[in-house]
């Protein structure tokens, strides 16, 4: 399987008001296959740039994007995305929501049927295959999205802030089931985010995206599975406030007017 | 106003008060006037019941062999839904095909920039003349007034489908027309819902009155002929006529609508 | 002067397909005016010539001119004139215009006002809606005898005759206007603590209003065709009736000119419609519907809240 590369990216938009957007810049990076990256950072930085840039539904104004020895130009199954909204086709049953990429990839039916099934199992939703997705809850509908992107066995799974609409409990339990599902198919994942208990949770690496550039790449060595206690321990606490600080965030208080103000009255 | 209002008294006992004072409000015009000019509900009843099967009037004056009303409203509701559905068919292939193509998109523009907003009744006389006094005149007119109206109204819901939906789509590998088929069309289908049944709504007037200039048969044609005996029983019942059909078929498209949405979160009813 | 220039050969540049459609079509029904036979009626051919269109059909519209001052009349054997054209079009404009215009804005007054006022109570809409179905669903065009019967083939009954068809539009458009505010902006002003009719007036009414659009250019529609059409079937002024005589003389080009006419000021009818609207909803910041919604109703909300507590 691949690695990814992105070579010296840069993004410009030019905002309706004549005002022009540099979203990325001269971005090089290169990620190897199977790695579970998080890419962290404010919003309106870049990262969800980046992420559509490796889908290939932002096209970079300069440089190039390596899927292997392939040039990203346009999106495909190979890099298949789950989306922060809700992108469950509702006027489709699970079955075929799952059976989508594979449709669209030329699969005959019987084929699409057998691997569907089985990924619909893996996530757990047999019983609702033949549901409408405003009969499942929100945590279901991101699992047939996962079911989805599992079916078409992309090399990368991009994922921009899936989780994001989610209760925290749901959320956890969306943790387990993507590192299970990453586990055992040992993909390429990038992860965008700006939480960043979920970045320690599942990152084996974290990008931190600030103003169209990566200010730091952190390894995260961490012991998995990455409860309470791993994350608890002075290294994941030191990654954590190195993260905070590129933020703006220190010593628990974010840069800002009411923290200014409070500073200057005291 | 708004959802906490609680009644004593179910959805359809109001529904039947609210006809029954609308009858009453008709009633107490009728009175105010001279029968002639405004028959009164019962008598309006009474002569559609009289005429709607086997019209001895229409028989008197050489029409019809006996056959009363319905034969004619019948030709006015087949111009109708025949028209309405080639003009849906027509109208949504060009509204959905105009999100892809370009090209399409500024050569219906510019034409719907100019008949989709002129009275198209204006257009009616040259199709009469031009197509002659036919049964396809009516349809056809129908038909063009349906295709504009379904063609803005697709174009519209087709880009009101969330981005996310397609751009999804495309990151399964899917080409463009396989989106425009299983993501556009079906997502487009509950905004086109509405539009669909105000066309519906209009084109039974469109058809009336194409029927009044130039048709030999139709309910239009029949309400030519009472105006100028002065029959108004018979001008009433047939506009009362075309307006229960055409709440019937209304309805009949709701329960379709119902169920082509079926997978829709309950939202806004309209 | 250059600047619009300009401006049209930008327009031209970025949309080729739609000056070429239109060159095609003008073109084509040039073409056809040369090819197809003459019909059997001297000076209305069936396809007739752009220039005899503009020049001779143009003319021969003067012969709607019948008064004896400004251009000589053909009816008592006066010649064509360009000048008789133009009063005429401007006498039978006017004609259409004065009905079109007082029976829209008084439909459209009424109807908001009724759908306003039977929206506030459930079971008065409950109520109204079977029968105002029932009229919405009436074919008007096809009752234009009926109601030029009952309310006579003049100018006050036309306008009448508008008004009520207008009426109708607005007001089912209204009661679902008001319907489809969200529950919880009436429900953030209640709780803010205003009362019954301050959230009626000052959440629930503006928060209909951008839905309004489509019914208001629904009815904008509607209003032409029930002017035109009624013109057309029993007035004897207005540009629907010179239309009729047109097309009794199988004056093609006559009718095509009068179409014309008619397009533009429907076009402009409809530009208007939207410049006022847009004017009526400009301290709205232009954004989607639901949006829209939001932060009319939130501003109203706090309004009524605040009121509430003063008041």
């Amino acid at each position: 399987m691949p690695n990814v590369t992105f070579e010296s990216i840069s993004c410009d938009f030019r905002h309706r008001s004549g005002h022009l957007v540099h979203a990325l810049r001269d971005v090089s990076l290169e990620v190897p296959e199977g790695q579970m990256v998080c890419v962290v950072g404010r919003s309106g930085h870049g990262k969800t740039t980046l992420l559509r840039v490796l889908a290939g539904l932002q096209s970079p104004s300069a440089g190039q994007v390596m899927v292997g020895d392939r040039r990203v130009s346009k999106p495909g199954s190979d890099r298949a995305m789950v989306f922060q909204q809700d992108t469950v086709f509702p006027w489709m049953h699970v079955q075929d929501n799952v059976e989508f990429g594979l449709a669209a990839n030329g699969v005959g039916r019987a084929e699409r049927r057998k691997i569907a099934d089985r990924w619909i199992k893996a996530v757990g939703l047999e019983e609702f295959a033949d549901s409408w997705p405003r009969e499942l809850s929100g945590g279901m509908r991101k699992r047939v999205a996962l079911a989805a992107v599992l079916a078409v066995d992309a090399d990368v799974w991009l994922m921009d802030e899936p989780f994001g609409s989610l209760d925290y409990f749901t959320r956890r339990t969306l943790h387990d089931f993507l590192l299970e599902l990453w586990s055992t198919t040992n993909k390429t994942v990038f992860f965008v985010t700006h939480d960043i208990e979920e970045a320690l949770i599942l990152a084996d690496r974290v990008l931190l995206v600030h103003e169209g550039r990566i200010v730091d790449d952190l390894h995260v060595p961490l012991t998995r599975p990455r409860d309470e206690d791993v994350r608890a321990t002075p290294e994941a606490v030191e990654l954590t406030k190195r993260i905070l600080r590129h933020l703006g965030v220190e010593g628990g208080r974010p840069a800002g007017p009411i923290n200014d103000r409070a500073e200057a009255v005291s | 106003m708004g959802a906490a209002v609680r009644t004593r008294f179910p959805g359809l006992a109001l529904s039947l008060a609210g006809i029954a004072v609308g009858l009453g409000i008709w009633k107490l015009i009728s009175l105010s006037m001279d029968d002639a000019v405004m028959p009164d509900p019962l008598a309006t009843y009474r002569y559609i019941a009289d005429n709607l099967f086997n019209s001895e009037y229409l028989v008197s004056k050489g029409f019809s062999d006996g056959n009363g009303y319905l034969p004619h409203l019948w030709y006015t509701t087949r111009n109708v839904l025949a028209g309405v559905a080639a003009g849906t068919v027509i109208g949504v292939a060009l509204g959905l095909a105009s999100l892809r193509l370009k090209v399409l998109r500024e050569v219906t523009d510019s034409i719907t920039a100019v008949f989709g907003t002129a009275p198209i009744f204006v257009a009616a006389p040259f199709f009469l003349i031009w197509f002659g006094i036919v049964s396809t005149a009516q349809i056809l007119i129908v038909a063009f007034y349906t295709t504009l109206l379904m063609y803005v109204f697709s174009r519209r819901a087709g880009e009101n489908v969330p981005a996310g939906y397609i751009e999804s789509g495309l990151t399964f590998g899917a080409d463009r027309w396989l989106i425009m088929r299983r993501i556009h069309l079906p997502g487009s289908v509950p905004e086109l819902a509405g539009g669909f049944r105000i066309a519906l709504a209009g084109a039974w007037g469109l058809a009336g009155i194409a029927e009044l200039l130039g048709a030999q048969q139709g309910a239009g044609f029949l309400i030519k002929f009472f105006a100028t005996a002065f029959v108004v029983e018979g001008m009433l019942a047939m506009i009362v006529l075309l307006g229960l059909i055409a709440i019937v078929v209304d309805q009949l498209v709701v329960v379709l609508m119902l169920y082509l949405t079926r997978w829709a979160e309950s939202g806004r009813v309209n | 002067m250059r600047r619009i220039g300009r401006a049209l050969v930008r327009s031209v540049r970025r949309h080729p397909a739609a000056y070429i459609t239109w060159i095609v079509i003008l073109v084509g029904w040039e073409v056809a005016s040369h090819i197809v036979p003459e019909s059997a009626r001297e000076g209305a051919p069936i396809v007739p010539s752009w220039e005899f269109v503009w020049t001779d059909s143009f003319k021969a519209i003067s012969g709607n001119w019948t008064q004896d001052w400004g251009a000589p009349t053909p009816v008592s054997g006066g010649e064509e004139t360009y000048r008789g054209a133009f009063l005429a079009l401007g006498y039978h404009s006017l004609a259409t215009l004065v009905r079109l215009i007082l029976g829209l804005a008084i439909g459209v007054i009424a109807g908001v006002g009724t759908g306003l006022a039977i929206s506030y109570w459930a079971v008065a809409r409950r109520m109204a809606w079977p029968p105002l179905n029932f009229l919405r669903m009436l074919p008007l065009l096809a009752a234009i005898p009926l109601f030029q019967f009952w309310l006579g083939a003049n100018t006050r009954g036309t306008t009448t005759f508008i008004a009520f068809g207008v009426w109708v539009v607005l007001v089912v458009g209204t009661i679902n206007a008001v319907r489809n505010v969200p529950d919880r902006y009436i429900e953030s002003a209640r709780t803010l603590g205003a009362t019954r009719p301050r959230t009626y007036m000052r959440v629930v009414v503006p928060g209909s209003i951008p839905e309004l659009r489509t019914s208001l250019l629904l009815a904008a529609g509607l209003s032409w065709s029930l002017t035109v059409g009624a013109e057309y079937i029993g007035l004897r002024d207005g540009l629907g009736s010179i239309m009729a005589v047109a097309e009794y003389f199988t004056n093609t080009g006559r009718m095509i000119v009068i179409a014309v006419v008619v397009g533009v000021y429907a076009l402009l009818t409809f530009a208007i419609l939207d410049r006022l609207f847009n004017r009526l909803v400009s301290w709205m910041p232009r954004v989607e519907a639901d949006e829209g919604i939001a932060q009319v109703a939130g501003a109203g909300a706090a309004a009524a809240g605040q009121a509430a507590r003063l008041g």
